[in-house]
């Protein structure tokens, strides 16, 4: 299983790609608890599965 | 000062008698004007010992404020990037320490050396968690406190030295650092101790000092390639704090060669022997760092942002010492001289990375010379303090001189520590809480053969390192592949990265490429 974490700014440059390479996302994760908002999405890498 | 042609030495220069009561506070001159008098410093022989309610009890207050401004934020956010790094690494090199356990090449990429810091704060880590890892940092910056408070006592006296201490301890970046589980709080103590151990051989105590404060100089740079960064600074402080003599006199400046001299063997030894990987590290991360993307008015701005105040109080720390010592005694003026050492070493952080344009833990980094500058701006405080405590005959800690210093306290200080307290809590809260993405990573993470691709791993690896082991994490920065087909090794850096991304606080993050972060591309670094 190749999972993959992933911040706002660099998910949105880098999902498109994954997407071609049939990436799929698992789930999103949306921090809580500090100043500062963050998201993170993991993804499953193509063949595996959770 | 001279009568009929005449040199008349000032009061203030005479070496000072040690009395029975060695802890009452020395006897200021007549007269409220910063003359020549009043910048003399105390000769070698006459440095006291503290006293309890003069110099003691203030600092307690000082450490206590400090523990509580630094302590309150050690809850309040997971762990950073850096702090990941700094203790994932660690727990590999204490396994490989004492165990034989594989461990990554950090050498070749990190900033500091891998076996001081992380090793230390694994065990830290082992024995507390992260609260205890950020305890560490607290007691670390607590020590640098200290050591403030007595370097300028030396090169002073108490009031400068409880100014001085109050001065650092209200900074947003001192309380940041205090909580802060990277090796900057470590280097930091290590470097101003070593600036403590200066002045002490400066004023008394010899070749041994010189000796201690050269090691302790060493372990700073070890700890943290960049703070190198100040050693000309220490090297200042050994040659101009005390009275012995005039400023250009040889025994000075063999006082600083002597530093220099011991310094060198000190950091050359364990450079000789740490091997290539090491000076590759070094050269990569501090000697070659690359240049950043930001503009240089905004590294400006953030600095002053830090610490413009204090680095003001100092300018005007120098300028009043020009003005006091400008016809007094060769000895006495060696005191301008130190106090513009100590102001240019709060500068040099910004100045170099205004240079480099990069805005990247200058938070950190400005607190390295904020210690040494704020030696000069609790002289210049205590100054104050005397002026507004006006024509008065008595001692130091007398009411009218607490009155005062309450007051300017009041005025400076407090202002100071209130702002350096919302700027603590926003460099905290300038990464994201990973606690529910930690938590919803982990049913997917085992130890084994599956590899896991996490942008700055760190951070899940340090959460996660009892459910898997440091070779199943890959990140963005750096990736290795064997060919199954082939067999064939690749590796190599990712070609690109974004550009940059806002923080909450609306600062901008360079994210220009790198080798492999001992360091985040954003905020804390």
């Amino acid at each position: 299983m190749l999972d993959f974490a992933e911040t706002p700014a660099t998910d949105l440059a880098v999902q498109p790609s994954l997407k071609r390479a049939g990436y799929r996302v698992l789930t999103t994760v949306v921090s809580t608890g500090s100043g500062t908002t963050g998201r993170y999405t993991i993804y499953l890498a193509p063949g595996t599965s959770s | 000062m001279s009568t009929g042609g005449q040199w008349i030495r000032p009061e203030g220069t005479r070496p000072l008698r040690r009395t029975p009561t060695a802890t009452l506070p020395r006897l200021e001159p007549v007269g409220a004007a910063p003359d020549a008098a009043r910048s003399a410093l105390p000769e070698p022989s006459a440095v006291r010992r503290a006293g309890l309610w003069t110099d003691w009890a203030p600092l307690a207050l000082v450490l206590v404020v400090q523990a509580v401004l630094s302590g309150r934020l050690i809850g309040t956010n997971t762990a950073f990037l850096d702090e990941g790094t700094y203790l994932y690494s660690g727990h590999q090199e204490l396994a490989h320490l004492l165990h034989g356990h594989p461990v990554a090449a950090y050498q070749t990429f990190f900033s500091g050396a891998p076996v001081i810091y992380p090793v230390v704060v694994a065990v830290a880590d082992h024995l507390g968690g992260l609260t205890a890892a950020r305890l560490l940092s607290l007691a670390f910056m607590l020590s640098a406190t200290v050591a403030l408070h007595l370097a300028t006592r030396r090169v002073r006296d108490s009031l400068s030295a409880f100014f001085a201490a109050a001065l650092f301890a209200a900074l947003g970046p001192t309380q940041f650092l205090g909580g802060f589980a990277t090796y900057d709080a470590m280097a930091l103590a290590c470097l101003v101790w070593a600036g403590y151990f200066a002045v002490r051989a400066a004023t008394g105590g010899g070749w041994g000092s010189l000796l201690v404060a050269a090691l302790a100089m060493a372990l700073a740079d070890c700890t943290k390639y960049a703070s190198v960064l100040w050693t000309p600074v220490v090297l200042g402080v050994a040659v101009f704090a005390g009275t012995a003599g005039g400023s250009w006199r040889w025994a000075r400046w063999r006082r600083g060669f002597g530093l220099l001299v011991l310094w060198l063997i000190a950091v050359g030894v364990p450079a000789a022997l740490a091997g290539s990987s090491y000076l590759k590290g070094f050269d990569t991360t501090t000697l070659q760092r690359q240049a950043g993307h930001d503009a240089q008015s905004y590294v400006a701005e953030s600095a002053a942002k830090w610490i413009g105040a204090l680095l003001v109080l100092a300018l005007a720390g120098v300028l009043v010492s020009w003005f006091a010592t400008r016809r007094s005694a060769p000895a006495a003026r060696s005191e301008f001289w130190l106090t513009l050492v100590l102001l240019l070493g709060g500068l040099l952080a910004p100045a170099n990375q205004i240079r480099i344009h990069t805005w990247l833990s200058l938070q950190k980094h400005v607190d390295f010379g904020a210690w040494f500058a704020c030696i000069a701006a609790g002289i210049l405080l205590a100054r104050t303090c005397r002026l507004l405590r006006a024509r008065n005959r008595t001692r130091v800690w007398t009411t009218g001189a607490i009155a005062a210093a309450a007051a300017l306290a009041a005025a400076v200080v407090l202002p100071l520590g209130w702002v350096g307290a919302t700027q603590g809590t926003d460099m905290f809260d300038a990464w994201p809480n990973s606690t529910s993405f930690v938590a919803a990573l982990r049913p997917y993470v085992h130890r084994g053969p599956d590899q896991y691709l996490v942008e700055d791993y760190d951070v899940p690896a340090y959460y996660l390192r009892d459910v898997s082991d440091w070779q199943q994490w890959h990140d963005l920065e750096a990736v290795d592949y064997t060919v199954p087909a082939t067999g064939r090794q690749l590796s190599g850096p990712r070609p690109s990265r974004p550009r940059s991304r806002p923080t909450r606080t609306g600062s901008w993050c360079s994210t220009s490429p790198r080798p492999r972060p001992p360091t985040s591309p954003c905020s804390p670094r």
